[in-house]
This record gives C-alpha cells, sequence and structure tokens, in this order.
C-alpha cells in the first residue's frame, strides 16, 4: 500500500474517533457519523459482491489494491468505527446509570432530613 | 480559630470501616460540618457513620470517587448556604489541619480554591514511595503539555472549592472514577478562578491507596473521556 493509502486509511480512523468521542455529540455529528457507517459498510459488502469487475473506484480513492485487499481494508474502518460507537454509547449508559444512582440517594437523604 | 461554620467537608469513602473512626476524630477537631458519601460499601461503614453521629449519603452501587465527590457537591449546593466544600480523602491519608490550614488561606486571601501538593516543599518528599513520587511527575507533565493544568501534584484529593465554582464550572462531572481529579484540574484552571496551591502531607501507611498503575487507566480514558464534553 503507497503512503497515501496509509495516510487516508489514518485520516479515516481520526475521523470516527473525533465523530464519536472529541466533537460534541449534536444531531449533525451523529448525522456525519451515520452516514460515513453506512456508506463504508455498505462499500465492504460492494466490495465482496463485486470485487474486481464493478468495484474499482473506490479502491482507487483510497489507494488499496481491489479484492481482498479492499475487503480488509474496508472491514477494519467498519468494525473499528462500530466499536468506538459501542464504546461511545456504553459510556452513556453507565453515566445515565450513575445519574440515577445518584438521585436515588441524594433523594434519600432529603426524605431522611423531612 | 477561623469560623468554619460556612464550610462542608466532603468525605467519599469505599469500604473505609477500619479508617472512619480516625477520619471522624480528626475531621471533628477543626470542622463542624462533615458529609461522608458512601459510595456502595458492602463493610457497613454507612452504618458505622450514623452510629457517630454523622451524615452520609450512600449510593447503591459502586460508582467511583468522582460520582461520590459530584454527589456531595450537589448536597453541598442544595442544602444549607455553605461558602466552601473541602475534598477530603475517606481512607485517612490526608491530614485535618492541612485542610483547616488551606480554608484559612482562602478565607484571608479570599481565594476560589487551593489545592493541596505533596510537591511544594521538600519536607515531606521522603514519605512519598518513588515510583509514585515518579508516576506523578509524569501525570503533572501530561497535564501541562495536554490540558495547560499546572498543578505541581497531579493527583491530589485534598482541595477547598469556593461555591460559585462548584455551581458554574465543576459541576457536572463527567468522569466518575479516578480520572474525576484530572477533569476537576483540568476546569479550575480554564474557570479563570483565583486559585493557589498549598503544601499537604499524605500518609502512606493505608494500603488502599490509589494504585499507582491506575494512571495507565486514567490517560487511557482520558482519550476517550474528554473533559469538556
Amino acid at each position: 500500500m503507497p503512503i497515501t493509502g496509509k495516510l487516508i486509511f489514518i485520516l479515516i480512523i481520526f475521523i470516527m474517533y473525533s465523530l464519536s468521542f472529541v466533537l460534541s455529540r449534536n444531531t449533525s455529528v451523529r448525522a456525519i457519523e451515520k452516514l460515513f457507517l453506512t456508506f463504508f459498510s455498505i462499500s465492504l459488502i460492494g466490495a465482496i459482491v463485486f470485487s474486481n469487475q464493478v468495484w474499482i473506484l473506490l479502491p482507487r480513492m483510497l489507494q488499496v489494491n481491489a479484492g481482498s485487499d479492499s475487503v480488509l481494508y474496508l472491514f477494519i474502518i467498519v468494525s473499528t468505527s462500530f466499536n468506538l460507537i459501542i464504546l461511545r454509547k456504553f459510556m452513556e449508559i453507565e453515566n445515565k446509570l450513575n445519574k440515577v444512582i445518584q438521585r436515588l440517594s441524594l433523594n434519600e437523604i432529603k426524605e431522611a432530613k423531612d | 480559630m477561623i469560623d468554619t461554620s460556612d464550610v462542608l467537608v466532603i468525605v467519599p469513602i469505599f469500604n473505609e470501616i477500619n479508617n472512619i473512626n480516625f477520619v471522624v476524630r480528626d475531621l471533628s477537631k477543626w470542622f463542624e460540618n462533615i458529609i461522608f458519601i458512601d459510595d456502595g460499601s458492602t463493610d457497613n461503614s454507612s452504618e458505622l457513620i450514623q452510629k457517630l453521629g454523622f451524615k452520609s449519603i450512600k449510593h447503591l452501587l459502586n460508582l467511583g470517587q468522582g460520582a461520590a465527590l459530584e454527589s456531595g457537591f450537589e448536597y453541598f449546593l442544595k442544602t444549607k448556604d455553605y461558602k466552601y466544600a473541602v475534598t477530603f480523602d475517606g481512607d485517612g491519608q490526608n491530614r485535618a489541619i492541612d485542610a483547616f490550614n488551606m480554608i484559612n488561606l482562602a478565607k484571608n486571601d479570599n481565594l476560589d480554591a487551593v489545592i493541596g501538593s505533596r510537591f511544594l516543599t521538600n519536607e515531606y518528599l521522603p514519605e512519598i514511595p518513588y515510583f509514585k513520587r515518579f508516576v506523578l511527575k509524569i501525570a503533572s507533565l501530561y497535564e501541562y503539555l495536554f490540558y495547560s493544568i499546572d498543578f505541581t501534584d497531579a493527583h491530589n484529593g485534598l482541595r477547598v472549592l469556593k461555591r460559585d465554582l462548584i455551581r458554574d464550572f465543576l459541576l457536572p462531572i463527567n468522569n466518575h472514577d479516578m480520572a474525576h481529579a484530572s477533569e476537576i484540574s483540568y476546569k479550575i484552571c480554564k474557570s479563570n478562578c483565583i486559585y493557589k496551591e498549598f503544601p499537604v502531607r499524605v500518609k502512606y501507611n493505608n494500603k488502599k491507596t490509589q494504585n499507582s498503575l491506575n494512571s495507565i487507566n486514567i490517560l487511557i480514558k482520558n482519550l476517550f473521556k474528554p473533559f469538556n464534553n
């Protein structure tokens, strides 16, 4: 893989990390994240189904060989993105659970005071 | 002696039944308002605190020291009009006299925050284990480079914080584990408040003090949980 291909790969992973953890989670960021993920997931399926004959443009854009190389490339991007999003979701759920427990504890001491 | 009726000491604890008596005795000499945040202890710490006649907030599950402090801060803001909160480790490694002197400094100099530091004087340095000293120095450097936190002690649990600072800048605390210490330091530095560091002594005879290798957990967690998000 040429150096530009490696840089594009690192850039895509960095973009997914930024979307998940660095930028504030507003509607636009969530939408862009979903678009990215959908695009790469469809590309992954496309890279398998239309491996060498039709699916030429994307491997060329990503500076990677068509066929198994592009499948592996896209698989790493999609799985890493999924993992980042799931980690983010877990953290959000953990935070919400913590908030519920904190509320219960604070309400309890308030009631005890009353 | 300075009046401490407007000060609330917040003591997060987790399975500290062996240290509570000592912490209570030490703090009671200097402070009248103390609240313990029992972060899901399974050793009847809460019952002992109630038996000793002190208030406690009990989390149903262990959420982490950051969450315990957050609950303490929320109680601090909602109840009586306290002006200052003191965060004090429940494992007995802090000294109440240091907390008292920090309150004294905060009131005399009208400071928003006073942060305890083990590295301001050479007097207490030999008491800090070498590896811990090394890790704390690396942590301070990391915090300075990545978050512009200019404290000499990266993770000191002894702090004096003014009401406005807690209300306007510190809450909510996003990191409920030990990474909360970096988050609090970051928010203090970013708030443009007036703060000073104060030399404190930390006792290391308690086996339950934080493992130095936990700094790796904190460092990696910081990558995925920015303080301002």
